[in-house]
């Protein structure tokens, strides 16, 4: 522990005793919620038991191999809190797995690590560029997985404003390609 | 259907004329756990958030996967089990604190009390051993000598068993072996 109490990360992963027990004091909490969270949406039939050895599978990942794992952990690029969820709810979904316990039929998530297949092309080719990543990835949760603005700006972490903008804009640059697209497609029949 | 309704319909169907095309593409590998944390705390450049934004549009596992961890962050956090915490803490050992303490803790991780009494015991044997051993090829190379043979350097008798040239002693008076081994040269 720091002086001003927070974490000393490089005494946590130097192995000192009184460090690994702020950590644990402080964060089990954590790690012990995201765990149980990922226990109730998979795990069918689990138990307390499955839970806090989960979260003890996650807490020996942390100090394996010299703490290898923690020693990944970059202060800057994200909070403690944030990367701990993370990593807790890959661990749990990977003990859910291997320990075979009764599984909800999962989402692609724990079943596969494969990305889920994309219906066969029919559609109009957009031109690289035209709209960005996060351009087609707002319209595709608002159109396609039929998401509210709310709920795609918590996603991406954006206003509700930002998110209609991004649509507004998109859609303006579609419509723009499109009518130009139909004006050439109009030219080359009237030339056949 | 109200204007409003309407409205997205038409919105919808623009964004249907191209979806298909633009979802069909190869699906870059899945970021590491670190990249969404750092996308989540938005620390990453506008350039690496898009590559993660682009990969999120065609990665269903990856979306629902953010979408699930963006909520349990929201939530409030949990207390954990005290018979979790103290199990925890033990995957830690406290080290002794006085420096005595620490040379005898250092001596006893070095090895325990009876493996070191082993470890001088064969170490002990290792060389009466081998002076036994070196006085017998002492004994066995002058009779040879006084014999006329050629003589093989014998370190110790269970080597030069295993090797074949015999045992050691059979060279010396009373021993019936050597006697043959003479009548042979």
């Amino acid at each position: 522990m720091k002086k001003d109490g927070s974490l000393d990360i490089t005494r946590l992963v130097r192995g000192e005793k009184e460090a690994w027990d702020f950590f644990v004091d402080r964060y089990a909490g954590v790690i012990y919620g995201a765990v149980r969270n990922v226990a109730r949406t998979y795990g069918r039939g689990r138990s307390e038991d499955d839970v806090a050895d989960i979260v003890q599978d996650v807490f020996v990942r942390l100090v394996k191999d010299d703490f290898r794992l923690l020693k990944s952990y970059r202060p800057a690029k994200a909070s403690l809190i944030t990367w701990l969820t993370i990593v807790a709810r890959s661990v749990a979904i990977d003990f859910l797995k291997r320990r075979r316990l009764p599984c909800e039929p999962l989402d692609a998530n724990v079943e596969s690590t494969a990305p889920a297949p994309v219906p066969a092309a029919s559609g109009i080719e957009l031109p690289p560029g035209l709209l960005s990543p996060r351009e087609k990835l707002v319209l595709h949760l608002l159109f396609d997985e039929e998401w509210g603005t709310s709920e795609v700006a918590g996603l991406l972490g954006i206003a509700v404003q930002s998110v209609r903008n991004h649509k507004h804009r998109a859609l303006k640059r579609l419509r723009k390609f499109l009518k130009k697209k139909e004006g050439r497609d109009v030219r080359a029949r009237s030339l056949v | 259907m109200n204007d409003l309704t309407r409205k997205d319909e038409k919105e919808r169907d623009l964004w249907k004329k191209v979806r298909r095309r633009a979802a069909d593409r190869t699906v870059s590998p899945c970021p590491e756990s670190h990249d969404w944390a750092a996308y989540l705390a938005g620390t990453l450049s506008k350039k690496q958030r898009s590559c993660l934004e682009d990969h999120l549009f065609s990665c269903s596992e990856c979306l629902n996967a953010l979408a699930e961890i963006r909520r349990m962050l929201k939530e409030k956090t949990a207390e954990a089990p005290e018979g979790v915490i103290a199990r925890a803490k033990e995957l830690v050992v406290m080290p002794p604190r006085r420096e005595e303490d620490l040379s005898e803790f250092l001596v006893r991780r070095e090895a325990p009390l009876w493996r070191r009494w082993v470890r001088a015991a064969a170490a002990a044997l290792v060389l009466v051993s081998a002076a036994s051993g070196w006085r017998l090829g002492q004994v066995f190379r002058s009779d040879q000598r006084r014999l006329g043979t050629r003589v093989v350097s014998v370190i110790s008798f269970g080597v030069s068993d295993y090797l074949g040239f015999g045992n050691p002693l059979e060279g010396l008076d009373g021993f019936s072996k050597e006697d043959d081994h003479e009548k042979k040269i």
